[in-house]
């Protein structure tokens, strides 16, 4: 009995670095990631007296809520909203498109503070789009409906507090889009043992 | 005595991942750098001659024995040598600076100790930085002035070689927050241009950079 208990005592500090973390059900998930950027130039020709300003804006706010329906599984829906906005001396171009992504995860946690995911879900945007060249104008609207396949890692930083990134290890992706002069239907499917070197970051709370 | 050997497993075990040295109040010199010569010789027309160097020089301070604040020094230089067609019936000799960067910043790094020898750190750091860039194309010349302010976070490992000298390699970094401004003169189609413009980028992002090595030398 007393040999039993040493052994155990002995396999006590090894089993603390194993213990695996879990999302019960029930519990709730906020997502949100926002990326910008933009640049303001002024070219002043010497010879002919002209300053010619262009302008660049893009914008990507993303929010994503979900809840737990089983241990580790969870729908949700996302939505994200792209503006890209440009202009110069005799060209302006402005697009704004609004993406609503339901979506299911299945979770598989690597320790207490690691895990990994896999996402399955259905993008469907419609992008609005006007261009102006020397004084014309054109649109450029189009409805886009897919369905994808993304895996993802994430990362516990605080108390209910944790970061994630999608990889692009394994991708599957269908994608039709209805435009005015054409339609198209691309399929995408990607196996990689090279993941990218640029992840974009999301922060995350699951809250109990 | 069989006891005996159980209790010094079980010893080394829960106290092999806690036992550390001292570093709190120790200050440290880092760099790392590179340094570069190329030479091109063609039989019908004149030779290249490519150099470039780069430093990277930290000093910092142990705070506590997991956090660390340094000064951060970067410098790249190059300069080259080489010609460049005018017309059919000139060739230019130019030897000028091609790059020229200059960067002062400041850093926390926060430290996990896994052993006595390996660890990771990282954290957040701020940095200012200045680029001239020459630019020259048959009858154009570009030269551009670039002013930066970088809002970053970096993640690195170390390794203990002795009590004195580490081995440091990066892993990742971002630069979420970036701030620009650049101001370009440009000659070109006969006449000289001046552009000005500010850039700004708010960007979540995590890269995964080549491995770059360092070494740390700890001062007394």
């Amino acid at each position: 009995m007393k040999k039993k208990l040493r052994w155990a005592m002995l396999l006590c500090p090894l089993l603390i670095g194993t213990a695996y973390g879990q999302f019960d059900q029930g519990t709730r998930f906020l997502g949100a990631t926002v990326s910008l950027d933009g640049k303001h130039s002024k070219v002043m020709d010497y010879n002919q007296l002209r300053d010619i300003k262009s302008n660049t804006f893009n914008v990507t706010p993303e929010f994503q809520v979900g809840k737990f329906y089983k241990n580790n599984r969870m729908m949700g829906i996302g939505v994200s909203l792209k503006g890209n906005f440009y202009s110069s001396y005799n060209y302006k171009s402005n697009s704004v498109t609004p993406t609503i992504a339901p979506f299911l995860r299945q979770y598989k946690f690597l320790g207490k503070r690691f895990f990994l995911y896999l996402e399955e879900y259905v993008p469907i945007q419609y992008s609005i789009g006007k261009q102006t060249v020397s004084g014309v104008k054109n649109e450029n609207n189009y409805f886009a409906i897919g369905i994808a396949v993304q895996p993802g890692i994430g990362f516990k930083v605080g108390k209910n507090f944790y970061v994630e990134s999608n990889i692009n290890l394994l991708g599957l992706n269908a994608n039709y889009k209805d435009s005015q002069n054409q339609n198209t239907f691309t399929f995408n499917s990607a196996i990689s043992t090279h993941i990218n070197s640029q992840f974009s970051i999301r922060a995350a709370w699951y809250l109990n | 005595m069989k006891k005996i050997k159980y209790y010094i497993l079980l010893a080394i075990l829960t106290t092999a991942t806690v036992a550390h040295a001292q570093y709190a109040g120790k200050k440290y010199i880092s760099g790392s750098g590179n340094i570069s010569f190329q030479n091109n010789n063609y039989d019908h027309s004149t030779s290249e001659n490519y150099s470039s160097y780069g430093l990277g020089i930290q000093i910092g301070k142990f705070i506590t024995d997991t956090k660390s604040t340094a000064w951060t020094f970067n410098h790249n230089l190059s300069v080259r040598s080489y010609s460049v067609y005018v017309n059919a019936a000139q060739n230019d000799r130019i030897t000028d600076i091609g790059k020229f960067q200059f960067a002062v910043g400041r850093n926390v790094n926060f430290y996990k100790h896994f052993t006595d020898k390996l660890g990771i750190f990282g954290g957040p750091g701020v940095n200012l930085q200045y680029t001239l860039s020459n630019n020259r194309m048959a009858a154009e010349k570009k030269a551009s002035h670039y002013f930066s302010l970088n809002l970053g976070v970096s993640g690195s490992m170390y390794y203990r070689l002795s009590d004195r000298w580490w081995i440091e390699a990066s892993l990742a970094y971002a630069n979420p927050i970036s701030l620009g401004y650049s101001s370009t003169n440009e000659y070109t189609s006969g006449r000289w241009e001046n552009s000005r413009s500010l850039e700004y980028s708010l960007k979540p992002q995590l890269s995964l950079p080549t491995v770059g090595l360092g070494l740390r030398y700890m001062l007394k």
